[in-house]
């Protein structure tokens, strides 16, 4: 459990800790922390049944070897794509991140965007994005370069398999396919305006 | 007169350790190296390329920000050609943006296998890295020599050089760790890191990366990187060795951002905005002779980096 506690969590406890809020119940901080590490647990539970469901629909595929040809990459991230996206016909924004997650995202980027590097932070993730609404489940637009993730930021979030990542499209954070160049799911506006 | 001047150097460099080691009372093999130095070439050029082009250095090209596919690209490269006829060199190395817009299979042949045919079918070999317009499905390209790894580590063949390839778009915490281990381990002389984005750069367009820096630039000294290649910003840009340590930017093999150099900027050493560079490289035991290339085969920027080197005991 403690392994997926990203930095930004710890950040969660000190800020509820009694240095922050006179006359604090401890019971209370612990309890609140003790819910931020379960809404990770239910997290990464999903995420893992996303990667399950990949591997159902891409099991009997073969891998796409190390020295390729472009047609082989391409034909091998199309049809990769287009399985998943058929395998999650009518997914629904949030069936990845959930509620909870959704609001402790924005809980652990918000003093980030908020803090000392703030503006230069938002300013790199944000140096090259176009006028784009991310949609779940649906291919990464082809032409549009994808954003830069600061290391604080990236410190603050969950660990993630090595065929998923983290990127933002404008002020939204996407849960990306890597392999698929997939949007899996979204959390909207994880950018503090 | 340029021998004179090395040699100066060398004895200023010699005089400066030894007054550190007496200061600090000797200086344990765990400090980082000293700095790195750039010294003006050893003769200038008429064309591109009077280095000493000696057997059995390492010869090669950096650039990035070149993957469009249009005519200025294909020019440039025709510098780089030209180039190849006399400097045999046997790798690039591309500091990203390998590929813009859609990366599919025509992509790849009009953006890189048709310019650069000439230096494929010559020999040369591409290590790439990735840049924020390129799909990570590159790294399974062939001729981009990344073996499916968005960040990977080589030696050069003979010569006592190791190159680090970053992905400094998403540069997640297993990358970091992976690159201390690899840093720490390496015992070669010369260790060049390279990236897409720079950590100290004087352009407007993007400029320095300053988050990233605080994260590698002091890995980088510890270890004692000796130069760090990026892209990005579309200009060609040396800075004065900060920490130590040269950075280059070239990110305009393909793309360029015309003026976009603030010169004021404290770091600034030498650099150019006004047409597409490359960087052609040589490592000779502890030298780095580089020279910045322009489109029409002008010399814009060219010395010599000496490498940092371990501290006297």
């Amino acid at each position: 459990m403690t392994g997926f506690l990203p930095q930004g969590l710890l950040a969660v406890a000190l800020l509820a800790s009694p240095m922050t809020f006179p006359a604090p119940d401890p019971s209370t901080a612990q309890q609140a922390t003790n819910r931020d590490a379960q809404t990770l647990a239910d997290f990464q539970v999903r995420v893992k049944n996303y990667l399950a469901l990949r591997q159902k629909v891409t099991g009997g595929r073969p891998a796409l070897p190390d020295k390729a040809t472009p047609d082989q990459i391409e034909a091998y991230q199309r049809a990769l794509g287009q399985s998943i996206i058929a395998a999650r016909k009518g997914a629904k924004k949030g069936d990845v991140f959930g509620a909870d997650m959704t609001v402790l995202v924005r809980r652990l980027l918000g003093p980030i965007f908020k803090g000392p590097d703030g503006a230069a932070i938002r300013n790199a993730i944000l140096e090259e994005a176009q006028p784009l609404v991310p949609t779940i489940n649906t291919r990464y637009p082809d032409d549009v370069p994808v954003s830069s993730m600061p290391p604080e930021i990236l410190k603050a979030l969950p660990k993630l398999d090595e065929n998923l990542e983290f990127r933002f499209v404008g002020r939204h954070l996407i849960l990306m396919d890597v392999p698929a160049h997939l949007i899996v799911d979204i959390v909207d506006n994880a950018m503090p305006s | 007169m340029p021998c004179l001047r090395r040699l100066s150097l060398a004895i200023t460099l010699l005089l400066s350790s030894l007054l550190i080691a007496q200061s600090c009372g000797g200086v344990s093999t765990d400090q980082p190296a000293g700095p790195a130095v750039v010294a003006s070439p050893p003769a200038k050029a008429a064309e591109p390329v009077a280095f000493p082009n000696a057997d059995g250095s390492l010869k090669f090209l950096a650039f990035g920000d070149f993957g469009t596919g249009e005519a200025p690209q294909t020019q440039l490269v025709r510098q780089m050609t030209s180039l190849h006829e006399r400097f045999k060199y046997e790798l690039v190395i591309t500091l990203g943006d390998n590929l813009y817009g859609t990366n599919n299979g025509q992509a790849y042949r009009t953006k890189f296998e048709i310019p650069y045919k000439p230096l494929i079918d010559a020999g040369v070999k591409f290590r790439a890295s990735l840049g924020n317009h390129d799909n990570v499905n590159q790294t399974k390209y062939e001729l981009f020599g990344m073996n499916g790894e968005r960040f990977y580590t080589f030696k050069a063949p003979k010569q006592n050089v190791r190159f680090f390839a970053l992905d400094s778009s998403s540069p997640v915490a297993a990358q970091i760790e992976w690159l201390e281990k690899e840093l720490k381990s390496s015992t070669d002389e010369w260790k060049i890191a390279y990236f897409h984005h720079p950590l100290y750069s004087s352009a407007r367009g993007h400029g320095s990366t300053e988050s990233l820096r605080k994260v590698l630039e002091p890995l980088f000294v510890r270890y004692n990187v000796s130069v760090v290649m990026a892209g990005h910003d579309h200009a060609y840009e040396r800075t004065k060795p900060q920490q130590g340590i040269v950075y280059f930017v070239a990110g305009s093999a393909g793309k360029l951002r015309k003026g976009d150099l603030n010169r004021r900027s404290p770091f600034f050493e030498a650099g150019y905005d006004a047409d597409l560079a490359f960087l052609a490289c040589e490592i000779h035991g502890d030298d780095m002779f580089f020279q910045a290339i322009s489109r029409t085969g002008a010399i814009v920027d060219s010395g010599v980096v000496i490498r940092r080197k371990e501290k006297l005991q």
